[in-house]
């Protein structure tokens, strides 16, 4: 009697607790509100405030759309861009309410972009909101827009559907260049974690191209604390990228025999260590890089072995020199963008305490000693080039 | 609460009156024969009735002026011409004239069922309840006049379903035959396949009504100690009407009778119950049931297929590494789905959230009411399908077909997506035949546990069948082994099915005496060098 009386309060028990918990954070797919983009600008009209610009799926448009629907005029495809602008992101964000059917859901949202104007008055602040909501992907990709983010989300992308997995993906790209490189908010956090590394970020811009707004990304961004102070070239991104061992595949380019030989980098490795003595920072920097001969452009046969081992050191020479040439830029803007600060504070913590407080003074005085070795593994499926007549014994 | 306690007395005073009548109907004094004929024959009259299916067949022994005799058996039961060629034209023809009654006036019925009958099962009965029972499981009772003993002679023959395929558990490669409803047939086939002295078959009555021959079957020395003394406790303890299938046995023996889980296997195949009589379970054979039982089960007997120990060892490993995965898909699969669309949006792939979204536009019910319909769309088809009359089955089964597959969609009921999930979820439960009652159940709980509570219900959920499955015992062996606790002997015929060489012991725990299942390791490596 007592064990069927328990077993029914049990049974009662579970069940309002199952009932009581009722669906509290339940959201039926129909009525998510996704947003796959958000971007951020100052708003001009009333300055201080945030203007969000929010990138919502029109689901039933795209698989409509796959059946070649029609669609109706001024802006086209699943998508619609909204605005909302207040004093800071969360009332931005929740403004939205007032305008949609529900509250924004980010955790499919692919891109912050984030204006340069807003980007060289600290971003911080506005983006505080979405590294707590527990919703955002810490893989969500940073870029900053050369203009208004607005106008950004705004260019329709010729491939895909939505600009906001064109940015995307056209960042996530970039890694075969390595003349930019796809930042997420988790590396965000990170960087504003360190006292003395740079955060630095993609830079996408809109180009003309056959009557069309095409948008591109190049170079980088790069910020002191929470705000822009530079840019990075194509080819200085690629010099920190070199320092970073974040090389995947990227195009060198040397000029031997009266032509340019081009090479396609396999992969590459690097190993930096600093060295501290005397109040004076010194950086060694070894990249060993393996490429393949992917084009050449003079009538000479290269494939020889004088030729290669000049290549090599030609090759090697290029990236030094685009070493130097992103140390130069970094110091000018004395923006430790390779983490060096980090790295000596992670070897040799008693000389950093003592250094850390005078980083920006000593890192445009660093004495850099970058070692580049090239090693030429393939010359590709041909042997010389297919204009080379002369027999071979 | 008051009106529940009124209850709950009520119910505890008819268990008590319950158990009253019981005593007072258990054990009536045996009556033993009378020594005059007309006596014994009036009791089985006043107890038979005058049931059209019962023969009394009165004769003399040697034609008139013999000793008089009667015959008592049961019409469809027996085989009449064998009747008459092995009892009567003996006895009527040929006995008379040495039968003589001996000075106290009385036959030596021994002795005219060693000379005269020629039928093979003849057994001396002293007691009329003993004829009873005999009489109706199909037994010939002789009677004689001036003898305080009966004959029981078998010549049982009745009309029965021959030896066919089994139904549910159906192999390529592997017997075709299957039990089928007589017990005799089916002991038989177990003795064919265990050729063994040492295989016993051990027969009692069950029901009081319906006197269900009940037996067990297991090999002495292999069998694990101390099973076939639980399992004849529990037999013995069965206080019912009736037994029609081995289901009400293994209802009254079963050790969790809550439990959704089964704690007692069940095959319809020879070769399988050999199988766990070798590993040194016991088995029950019920008449009338071409389901025998199996004891102790462990969770595991559900994912193996008698087709896993005769193709080779490779695929069979596959094939039980499929079942696994199809028994957490029919589990899982709609609970997931609604989990995942209604909490948990974020693991849904960017592109196929567009497409899920899509499809469900216009769907008005929440993912979790939307599961609930279309589970209990297909469960009423399933269950109709079985019911049906084959011509009509056809007919049920396109527009069942068609409801559930389009027009539930276009019509906006349903989203596609739920269609595939309830799908795949339905053909993967018939991977697992054997467990799809406890699957279903399975299958409604999770479904409303991530309704409610998405991802972390599932977990709980998960839990606590683990927990409860990690606990539960069938006669003393673990629900879960060999997994837990760990057998190494067992687990090689767990998730994977080893070759059939390397099994060198029985699976179970505590081992039984003999638990060394082949020949030693050095006499098999001569013969594979060979």
């Amino acid at each position: 009697m007592h064990g069927r009386l328990k077993t029914i309060v049990c049974a009662a028990l579970a069940a309002l607790a199952l009932l009581s918990s009722g669906c509290q954070s339940a959201r039926e797919l129909g009525d998510l509100v996704i947003v796959m983009g958000i971007g951020m600008d100052g708003d001009r009209e009333e300055p201080g405030n945030i203007k969000l610009t929010a990138q919502i799926v029109l689901p039933e448009k795209i698989s409509s759309s796959q059946d070649g629907g029609a669609s109706s005029s001024g802006s086209e495809g699943p998508y619609y861009n909204l605005g909302s602008s207040e004093k800071n992101t969360f009332e931005a964000v929740r403004g939205y309410t007032h305008m949609v059917s529900g509250k924004l859901y980010i955790a499919h949202t692919q891109v912050f972009v984030i204006g340069s104007e807003m980007a060289r008055e600290g971003i911080a602040p506005y983006l505080d909101f979405f590294t707590r909501a527990k919703e955002t992907r810490p893989t969500a990709k940073i870029v900053i827009s050369e203009t208004t983010a607005s106008e950004m989300l705004g260019v329709k992308p010729q491939k895909e559907m939505l600009p906001a997995i064109h940015i995307s993906q056209l960042v996530e790209g970039q890694m075969v260049n390595s003349q930019s490189k796809e930042i997420t908010l988790l590396d965000y956090v990170k960087a504003m974690q360190s006292t003395t590394a740079s955060l630095i970020a993609p830079i996408l811009r809109i180009e003309e191209k056959e009557g069309k707004q095409v948008l591109s990304v190049s170079g980088m961004a790069v910020f002191k604390e929470d705000k822009m102070v530079g840019e990075l070239s194509g080819d200085e991104t690629r010099g920190v990228l070199w320092v970073m061992g974040e090389i995947r595949s990227a195009v060198i380019n040397v000029e031997i025999a009266g032509g340019i030989a081009s090479f396609d980098v396999l992969n590459a490795k690097s190993s930096v260590s600093p060295t501290v003595s005397g109040g004076k920072v010194a950086v060694k920097i070894d990249v060993a890089a393996s490429v393949k001969l992917a084009e050449q452009t003079c009538e000479e046969n290269l494939a020889t072995q004088d030729r290669i081992k000049e290549l090599q050191a030609l090759a090697g020479e290029a990236i030094r020199s685009e070493i130097l040439l992103a140390y130069q830029k970094a110091a000018s803007l004395k923006a430790d963008v390779f983490g060096f600060g980090e790295m000596i504070h992670h070897r040799d913590k008693a000389s950093w305490r003592e250094i850390e407080p005078d980083w920006d003074r000593l890192f445009p005085e660093i004495t850099l000693d970058v070692n580049a070795e090239v090693t030429i593994k393939s010359v590709g499926s041909l042997e010389r080039p297919a204009w080379d007549k002369t027999d071979e014994e | 609460m008051l009106e529940y306690f009124r209850k709950i007395l009520r119910v505890l005073k008819i268990k008590k009156e319950a158990e009253r009548q019981g005593q007072a109907q258990a054990a009536p004094a045996p009556r033993d024969f009378d020594a005059s004929l007309d006596q014994n024959l009036a009791f089985f009259r006043q107890r038979l009735g005058d049931s059209s299916d019962i023969v009394i067949k009165e004769f003399q022994i040697d034609g008139a002026g013999g000793p008089r005799c009667a015959l008592l058996l049961i019409d469809g039961l027996v085989d009449q011409e064998n009747v008459n060629l092995s009892i009567l034209k003996p006895m009527m023809y040929e006995a008379g004239l040495k039968m003589k009654a001996d000075h106290t006036g009385r036959f030596d019925i021994a002795a005219l069922s060693r000379e005269f009958l020629s039928a093979g099962e003849v057994k001396l009965l002293s007691t009329l309840d003993e004829a009873l029972g005999d009489l109706f499981s199909g037994q010939t009772i002789l009677l004689v006049d001036r003898t305080q003993e009966a004959l029981s002679i078998g010549l049982r023959k009745w009309e029965k379903r021959g030896v066919g395929e089994p139904q549910t558990e159906t192999v390529v490669r592997g017997p075709r035959e299957g039990f089928t409803e007589t017990l005799r047939v089916n002991t038989a086939m177990l003795r064919r396949k265990i050729k063994n002295a040492n295989l016993r078959l051990e027969t009692m009555k069950i029901g009081r009504q319906t006197n269900t021959d009940v037996c067990i079957a297991y090999i002495e020395g292999i069998v694990k100690p101390g099973l076939i003394d639980e399992l004849k406790k529990r037999l013995d303890a069965i206080d019912t009407d009736s037994v029609l299938d081995s289901g009400y046995v293994e209802a009254y023996i079963e050790d969790a009778p809550y439990s959704i889980f089964p704690t007692v296997g069940n095959s319809e195949r020879p070769d399988t119950i050999a199988g766990r009589l070798l590993e040194g379970r016991a088995a029950v054979i019920v008449d009338g049931s071409p389901f025998v039982l199996s004891v102790p089960a462990v969770y595991i007997e559900y994912f193996q297929s008698p087709e896993d120990y005769y193709i080779r060892t490779y695929y069979a490993s596959v094939l039980r590494i499929i079942r696994v995965f199809s028994f957490l898909i029919t589990i899982l699969a709609p609970a997931l789905y609604v989990a995942i669309t209604t909490f948990h949006q974020e693991l849904i792939p960017t592109k196929l959230l567009f497409t899920m979204t899509a499809g469900l536009s216009g769907v008005p019910f929440p993912a979790l009411v939307e599961a609930l319909i279309m589970q209990v769309m297909f469960d009423i088809l399933k269950e109709a399908g079985i019911r049906l009359p084959k011509p009509v089955g056809s007919a049920i089964s396109i527009v069942g077909a068609l409801v559930i597959g389009q027009s539930a969609v276009s019509a906006g009921l349903i989203g596609p997506f739920m269609i595939i999930v309830i799908s795949i979820t339905a053909i993967s439960s018939f991977v697992v035949p054997a467990q799809t009652d406890s699957l279903s159940l399975m299958r409604y709980i999770f479904l409303l546990l991530a309704g409610f509570l998405g991802g972390f219900g599932v977990i709980m959920g998960l839990l606590f069948a683990l927990t409860y499955l990690v606990s539960l015992k069938s006669f003393g062996t673990f629900y879960l082994s060999p997994i837990l606790p760990l057998n190494k002997q067992g687990m090689k015929d767990c998730f994977v099915r080893m070759p059939l060489w390397m099994m060198m012991k029985r699976p179970f725990t505590p081992a039984s005496e003999n638990d060394v299942r082949r020949g030693p390791r050095e006499a098999f490596s001569e013969r594979k060098g060979g």
